[in-house]
C-alpha cells in the first residue's frame, strides 16, 4: 500500500524519503559526525562552511554540522515522547469522561476547553521560570498543552461506541464497567487519537524548538536545534549558526506534514472517491 | 449569499493590492533631515529600567535617563576617580569625617519655574529614605539633614563613610521640585513606601532642575527627553534625545548601518568586528565595571570537594583566562581579585599568557586527595553580561575542569530563580556577575569573609581574620595612601586564598553614527547625555 | 437550543475560564521554589530582612495563600487586574499599552493569511493533482512547517540587512513620532490624521511580522479550502451544474466556493487564536512592543499580577472568537444546531 501511495504521490514520497534519512541520521548520529559535537576550538571560532566545517562553527569553535546531526536525536525523542505521552493522558481522560457522561463528563470537558484556551507558551515560560529550564520541565509543559485535543476525540470515539452492540452484549453477559470499558470500548476508540497523534508529529517538534529557542529545553552543551538558533540570533552576522539548525527543523517538519497531509487525503473516504 | 461572495472577493483583492502597493517605500530606510529643525539624538539600547521616580529606581540603565534630568550635589565628569561638584557650588568635610556641608548654585530653577532650595535636597533626600527603594541603603549612612539657609545643605553622618561623596552622584539624591511632587502625590513622610503614591507621575514625567525633561515615556518601546527651557547651565545641543528600547544587539547594528538610529548601545563584541570598516560609523570600547566570576562554596556540606581550598586554588590554576578573554571580546581582562581595574587602588590585572598552569592545578588536586578528579554541578543564570552570553563561557569552563578530571554538568536557570540559592549560599559551584553599587572600591568589600557575597560561598569571618580586619581599615580610611595601601594588601591575600574566582572584567562595545561626538563612556551614566553633540 | 441560549451558555463559560486560568497561574505561583520577592528587590535589599517584610506586606505576601486568592477575585470582579509587581503600574493599564500592537500585527497577518490562503486553495482546487496543485500544497505545508523564530531571522537577515528592502523591527521608522492615539492600531491612527507617509510606513513595518506569523495559517487555510472545495464539487448539484454546461470556474465562483467556505471559518478561528500564542516567537526577534513580549518578560521575573493577567486576557480573546466563528457558522450555514 506504501509503495502504491508513493507511486501517485510526490509529496508523500519525498515526506517518506525525509524522514526516513533523518531517522537513519538520528540512529547513527555518533558515527557519522566529523567531529565530537562537544569539541570546542577558540580559535577556529566564527568560521564559514568550508569543505572542513561544512555547516562552519559556532561562538565556540564548534562543528555546527556535527550539532545539528545529534540534535536530530532529541528532536526526535521530544516529539515522540510528547505525542505519546499527551495521547494516552488524553486517551484516559476523554475515555472516562466519555464513558461515564452526564455532569462528570460536562465539567471535565469545559476543564480540557479552558486548558486549551489557556495560553500554552506562556504556561509553558511560567513553569519553566519557577521549576528551572530542562527537558523534563519542557516535555511536561508540552503534555499540558497538548492534551486536550486528544481527550476530545477520544471522548467522541466512546461516546459512539457506548451504544454498539457489542457493548450492549456485554453488559447484558454481565461484565463489569472496567471490563467492558478495556476490552470493548478502548480497542475500537483509540484508532483515530493515534492517527491524529501521527500527525501531530510535525507540529510537536515545532513547539519543542520554539520553547527551545526561549530557553526553556535543556541546559548546554545539548545540540538543541532551537537553542542553536537562538545562538544564532546572538551572533546574527554568522549567518550558518542559526540557518543550518532551523532548516534542520523545517525539514523534519516539512517531511512529517508531508505524509500527514497526503494521508489525511487518503484517509478521507469523501475525497477519495474524487482522486 | 453569492453577491456578498463578490463582495468579500473584491474587498480581499483591494487588501491585497493595497499591501503590494506599498512595497515602493524604500525611502523609509534612511534617516531624513528633521523638517522643522529640531535636533534629534536617537539612542538604541536594551533597558532595563522600571520607573522614572528618583527615589526608587536603582537600575542599571537608571541613570542614564536621570542624570540629565535631576541634578545632583556631586558628579562625574570625564572619569571615576573622584567626583566633583554637581549643583553643588562647593562642600566641606569635617576633621571627623562626619559632617558634609553644601553650598549650592544661587538662583537654581526648576524646569517647572519653581525656585531650588535647601529645603528641596532634604525632602528629596528624606523621601528616598522613606520610600525604602532598591537605591535606599546609599542613604543608610545617614543620621541627620539641616538646611541652616536656602543654600546650604549640612548631611551628619552615622559614621565615616569614604565613598559618600560618590554615593551623593546617585538618583537617590537627585534634588526634586518638592512643590509640584507633593502635588502630585508625592511625600517625604515615614511612610512614604506606602502612602507616596507619585510613581506612576514620576514615570512619564519629571520634577528636576537639569538640562533636560521627560517628555514622555513608553515602556518598552522609547522614552523622549526634551530640552528644559528654564536650564540654569550651559544648553545641551540636542533638542531632543530618544532613546529607543531594542533588546537585541542585532537589530541595534543593523539599525545603526542603516542610519535610523546615532547609537547602538549593546553591542557583543563580535558585532563590533562586523562593521569595523564600514563607512560612517564609530566603533567606541570601553572598560566596564562589570565582573564575571566563580564562586565556589567553602562549606563542605554544600560544595564537597569544591571547598577544600587547594581544589579551589586548582580550580583558578586549570582555567583558560586567554581563551575566556577571547570570548568577552577584545577589551575585557582579568583583574587577580574583585577589584575592578578603573578604582583607586586596584592591582594591574592578571597575564593572560601565564594565568593558567595545568601542571600546578594536578599537584594541587593530588595533594587535597582528588587526584582522579570528581563531579560536581556548574550553576549558571540565562542571561548575557555586557553582550557575553554566560552559559556560553560556562561551556568553556566546563571544558577546561575536564582537563583536571572535573566533570561539571551545567545548570541553568533563570536569573531570577537562580538568586534564591545563591542568596542563601547553597550553590557549590557557579558562575556569577557583579555591578558595583556605586563606583567606589568600599562596594567590592562585600567580597570579603563575613560580609554578604563572601557569605554566599559560605566564607565565614572566621576563616580569614586578617583579611576582615584589613577590609574594615580600608571603609573608613579618609587618607587615600594609608587607603590604598590597604586595598592592595587586600587583593594580594585574595589572590592566594579566596572563594572567588574573578574571571573577567568585562569591555563595553557600543558604536556611534561618526557626525557626533561626546558619548564617551562612562560606567555610572554609560553616556552623559548632557554631553552629546554634532560634530 | 436557540442561539441566545448558547451565547449565554458560552458567556457563563467565560467566568468560569478566568476563575480556572487565575486559580491555576496562582497555585503554580505558590509551589514553586523560587520567589518573587527575591525576582524583584535587588540583590543588596535582599539581605534587608525588614526591606524584604515591607515587600511582603505591600503586596500581600505576607498573607495565607486561600486570602490572597480572595482578595485577588475580589478585585477582579470590580475589574481590577492588581498591579504588576515588575513595571508597579495597575497590570490593566499595561495590557491597554501593549495590547492593541500584538491585535494589530493579528489583524494583519490573519487578512494575510485568509487572502494568500484562499486564493492558493482555490488554485489547488480547480487544478488539482496537477504540478500547480503539488507546488501550491507543497508551500502550504512549508508555511504550516517552518518555525516562524526561524522564519523571522531569515526575513531579517535577507530583507533589512543584506538586500535592504524591507524595514527593520519595531511598529514604526525610530525617527518618526507615533501618530496621535485613537484606535491605538497605528495604521488606523495616523490615516484617521491625514498622515499617509506615517501609515505607509507602519503598514510597511508590519509586513516581515505579518508573514511570518501569517503563514502558519495560511497554510491551513490553503489546506482547508482545497479539501472543502474537492468535497462540495463531488456533491450532485455541482453536477447538476456541470451538465448545464457551465464553465468551471463559473461553478466554482458561484455554487461551490459559498459552500465550501463554511470550514474555512473554523480554521480561521483557530488560526487566530494561535496568532497569540505564536506572538511571543514573533515578538521577540521583531521587537515588536506586544503582549507577547510582556509576557515573556512577566514570566521570567514570575511577575503573576502580569501573567495571571495576560493569560486571563489571552484565554477571554480565545473563548469569543471561537464563539463569533461558532455564530458566523451558523449564518452561513442553517443546518447547524447549537449545543
Amino acid at each position: 500500500m506504501l509503495l502504491r501511495i508513493m507511486k501517485n504521490n510526490f509529496l508523500f514520497s519525498i515526506g517518506i524519503i525525509v524522514c526516513s534519512l533523518w531517522i537513519v541520521i538520528a540512529l547513527m548520529a555518533p558515527l557519522i559526525t566529523p567531529y565530537s559535537y562537544l569539541a570546542q576550538d577558540l580559535a577556529h571560532r566564527f568560521q564559514a562552511p568550508s569543505s572542513l566545517h561544512w555547516f562552519g562553527t559556532d561562538s565556540i569553535g564548534r562543528d555546527v554540522f556535527s550539532r545539528v546531526l545529534m540534535g536530530s536525536r532529541i528532536s526526535l525523542i521530544a516529539g515522540l515522547a510528547t505525542i505519546i505521552l499527551a495521547s494516552i493522558v488524553g486517551m484516559i481522560y476523554g475515555g472516562i469522561a466519555g464513558y461515564i457522561g452526564g455532569l462528570a463528563d460536562e465539567i471535565m470537558m469545559r476543564i480540557s476547553e479552558m486548558v486549551m484556551a489557556f495560553p500554552g507558551i506562556i504556561l509553558a515560560m511560567t513553569i519553566a521560570a519557577a521549576l528551572g529550564p530542562s527537558l523534563y520541565n519542557t516535555l511536561l509543559a508540552m503534555v499540558i498543552i497538548w492534551w486536550p485535543n486528544y481527550a476530545r476525540v477520544m471522548r467522541s470515539m466512546v461516546i459512539a461506541n457506548k451504544e454498539n452492540e457489542y457493548v450492549e452484549a456485554a453488559k447484558s453477559l454481565g461484565a463489569s464497567h472496567f471490563r467492558i470499558f478495556f476490552n470493548e470500548i478502548l480497542p475500537n476508540s483509540v484508532g483515530p487519537v493515534l492517527v491524529l497523534a501521527t500527525l501531530d508529529f510535525g507540529n510537536a517538534i515545532l513547539l519543542f524548538s520554539g520553547l527551545s529557542f526561549l530557553g526553556l529545553g535543556s541546559p548546554p552543551p545539548t545540540p538543541e536545534w532551537g537553542a542553536m538558533v537562538a545562538d544564532g540570533v546572538l551572533n546574527f552576522n554568522y549567518w550558518w549558526i542559526g540557518t543550518f539548525p532551523g532548516l534542520a527543523i523545517l525539514t523534519m517538519a516539512v517531511g512529517t506534514n508531508f505524509i500527514g497531509d497526503s494521508l489525511r487525503d487518503f484517509l478521507d473516504p469523501r475525497l477519495r472517491k474524487e482522486l | 449569499m453569492r453577491k456578498n461572495l463578490r463582495v468579500l472577493v473584491a474587498l480581499l483583492t483591494c487588501v491585497l493590492l493595497f499591501v503590494v502597493g506599498c512595497g515602493g517605500s524604500k525611502d523609509a530606510a534612511t534617516k531624513p533631515e528633521a523638517s522643522d529643525g529640531t535636533k534629534q539624538l536617537i539612542m538604541a539600547l536594551d533597558p532595563d529600567y522600571e520607573t522614572f521616580d528618583p527615589g526608587l529606581a536603582y537600575e542599571v540603565y537608571a541613570l542614564l535617563v536621570l542624570h540629565p534630568v535631576y541634578d545632583t550635589l556631586m558628579q562625574f565628569e570625564d572619569n571615576l576617580d573622584a567626583p566633583i561638584d554637581g549643583i553643588a557650588e562647593s562642600h566641606e568635610v569635617s576633621k571627623d569625617g562626619l559632617t558634609y556641608t553644601f553650598k549650592l548654585h544661587k538662583g537654581v530653577k526648576f524646569a517647572s519655574g519653581n525656585p531650588l532650595s535647601s529645603q528641596d535636597v532634604k525632602w528629596s533626600v528624606e523621601r528616598s529614605i522613606n520610600l525604602k527603594g532598591n537605591g535606599a541603603f546609599l542613604t543608610d549612612g545617614i543620621k541627620s539633614i539641616e538646611t541652616p539657609d536656602p543654600d546650604t545643605v549640612v548631611f551628619n553622618l552615622k559614621e565615616q563613610d569614604a565613598s559618600f561623596l560618590t554615593k551623593l552622584t546617585y538618583n537617590a539624591f537627585g534634588v526634586i521640585d518638592s512643590k509640584l511632587a507633593m502635588e502630585n502625590g508625592a511625600t517625604n513622610a515615614p511612610d512614604a513606601s506606602t502612602s507616596d503614591k507619585a510613581k506612576l507621575w514620576f514615570d512619564t514625567h519629571s520634577a528636576g532642575s537639569g538640562p533636560y525633561v521627560i517628555e514622555s515615556y513608553t515602556p518598552k518601546v522609547e522614552v523622549v527627553l526634551a530640552r528644559n527651557k528654564n536650564y540654569w547651565g550651559e544648553a545641551p545641543y540636542y533638542d531632543k534625545v530618544v532613546l529607543k528600547a531594542i533588546s537585541d544587539p542585532g537589530t541595534q547594528l543593523m539599525m545603526l548601518e542603516k542610519g535610523d538610529i546615532d547609537i547602538a548601545f549593546n553591542l557583543g563584541p563580535e558585532h563590533v568586528k562586523q562593521i569595523q570598516d564600514k563607512p560612517g560609523i564609530e566603533i567606541k570600547k570601553a572598560q566596564s565595571m562589570t565582573l564575571t566570576f566563580l564562586l565556589m562554596n567553602r562549606d563542605p556540606k554544600i560544595g564537597g570537594p569544591i571547598a577544600n581550598p587547594d581544589v579551589q586554588k586548582a580550580i583558578r590554576l586549570a582555567l583558560d583566562y586567554q581563551g575566556m578573554q577571547t570570548i568577552a571580546g577584545e577589551g575585557s581582562i582579568t583583574p587577580v581579585a574583585p577589584f575592578q581595574v578603573g578604582f583607586l587602588g586596584t592591582l594591574p590585572p592578571r597575564d593572560p599568557k601565564t594565568a593558567q598552569d595545568i601542571e600546578k592545578a594536578k599537584e594541587l588536586m593530588k595533594k587535597a586527595g582528588y587526584e582522579k578528579g570528581f563531579k560536581t554541578t556548574l550553576e549558571v543564570a540565562t542571561l548575557a553580561v555586557e553582550g557575553m552570553d554566560l552559559p556560553t563561557l560556562a561551556q568553556k569552563i566546563q571544558n577546561d575542569l575536564l582537563q583536571i578530571g572535573i566533570e561539571t554538568e551545567i545548570k541553568t536557570s533563570d536569573i531570577m530563580v537562580a538568586l534564591d540559592p545563591y542568596r542563601k549560599g547553597t550553590q557549590a559551584l557557579s558562575l556569577w556577575y557583579w555591578g558595583p553599587d556605586y563606583p567606589d572600591p568600599n562596594t567590592q568589600l562585600a567580597f570579603l569573609p563575613g560580609n554578604p557575597v563572601g557569605l554566599r560561598a559560605n566564607w565565614t569571618a572566621a576563616m580569614n581574620p586578617k583579611l576582615v580586619e584589613l577590609g574594615k581599615k580600608a571603609a573608613v580610611e579618609v587618607d587615600k595612601a594609608a587607603r590604598v595601601k590597604n586595598l592592595e594588601d587586600i587583593q594580594k591575600i585574595m589572590d592566594e586564598d579566596s572563594a572567588f574566582d574573578v574571571l573577567l572584567q568585562h569591555a563595553r562595545h557600543y558604536a556611534t553614527r561618526d557626525n557626533i561626538k561626546g558619548t564617551d563612556y562612562i560606567d555610572l551614566y554609560k553616556i552623559n547625555l548632557k554631553n552629546v553633540s554634532a560634530k | 437550543m436557540g442561539l441566545l441560549k448558547y451565547i449565554a451558555r458560552r458567556l457563563f463559560f467565560l467566568v468560569f475560564l478566568v476563575i480556572g486560568v487565575s486559580l491555576v497561574v496562582f497555585v503554580i505561583s505558590h509551589s514553586v521554589p523560587s520567589d518573587p520577592v527575591l525576582a524583584n528587590l535587588s540583590q543588596r535589599n535582599i539581605d534587608n530582612p525588614e526591606m524584604v517584610e515591607a515587600f511582603k506586606a505591600k503586596w500581600g505576601m505576607d498573607k495565607p495563600l486561600y486570602t490572597q486568592y480572595f482578595i485577588y477575585v475580589g478585585n477582579l470582579v470590580q475589574g481590577d487586574l492588581g498591579t504588576s509587581i515588575r513595571t508597579q503600574r495597575p497590570v490593566l493599564d499595561d495590557l491597554k499599552d501593549y495590547f492593541p500592537a500584538t491585535i494589530e500585527l493579528a489583524i494583519f497577518s490573519i487578512i494575510i493569511a485568509i487572502v494568500f490562503g484562499m486564493l492558493f486553495g482555490i488554485i489547488s482546487a480547480i487544478k488539482r493533482n496537477s504540478a500547480m496543485d503539488q507546488l501550491i500544497r507543497g508551500i502550504s505545508v512549508l508555511g504550516v512547517s517552518v518555525p516562524s523564530f526561524w522564519l523571522g531571522l531569515m526575513f531579517l537577515l535577507l530583507f533589512y540587512v543584506h538586500f535592504g528592502i524591507a524595514p527593520g523591527p519595531g511598529r514604526i521608522s525610530p525617527y518618526l513620532k507615533p501618530p496621535v492615539e485613537v484606535t491605538h492600531l497605528y495604521v488606523i491612527d495616523a490615516l484617521l490624521a491625514g498622515n499617509w507617509s506615517l501609515a505607509r510606513d507602519a503598514l510597511w513595518h508590519l509586513l516581515l511580522p505579518g508573514l511570518v506569523l501569517g503563514s502558519f495559517t495560511m497554510g491551513l487555510i490553503t489546506r482547508t479550502t482545497r479539501s472543502s472545495l474537492l468535497e462540495v464539487m463531488s456533491l450532485d448539484f455541482i453536477r447538476t451544474a456541470r451538465a448545464k454546461g457551465l464553465t468551471e470556474k463559473m461553478i466554482i465562483m458561484r455554487h461551490a466556493l459559498g459552500n465550501a467556505l463554511i470550514p474555512v471559518v473554523t480554521v480561521i478561528g483557530i488560526g487566530f487564536g494561535n496568532l497569540l500564542g505564536g506572538m511571543v516567537l514573533v515578538e521577540t526577534i521583531f521587537a515588536w512592543p506586544g503582549i507577547g513580549q510582556y509576557a515573556y518578560k512577566a514570566a521570567g521575573n514570575l511577575d503573576f499580577p502580569a501573567i495571571i493577567g495576560v493569560s486571563i486576557l489571552i484565554s477571554i480573546n480565545y473563548v469569543v472568537i471561537n464563539l463569533l466563528v461558532d455564530i458566523l457558522y451558523g449564518i452561513l450555514d442553517p443546518r447547524v444546531r447549537y449545543h
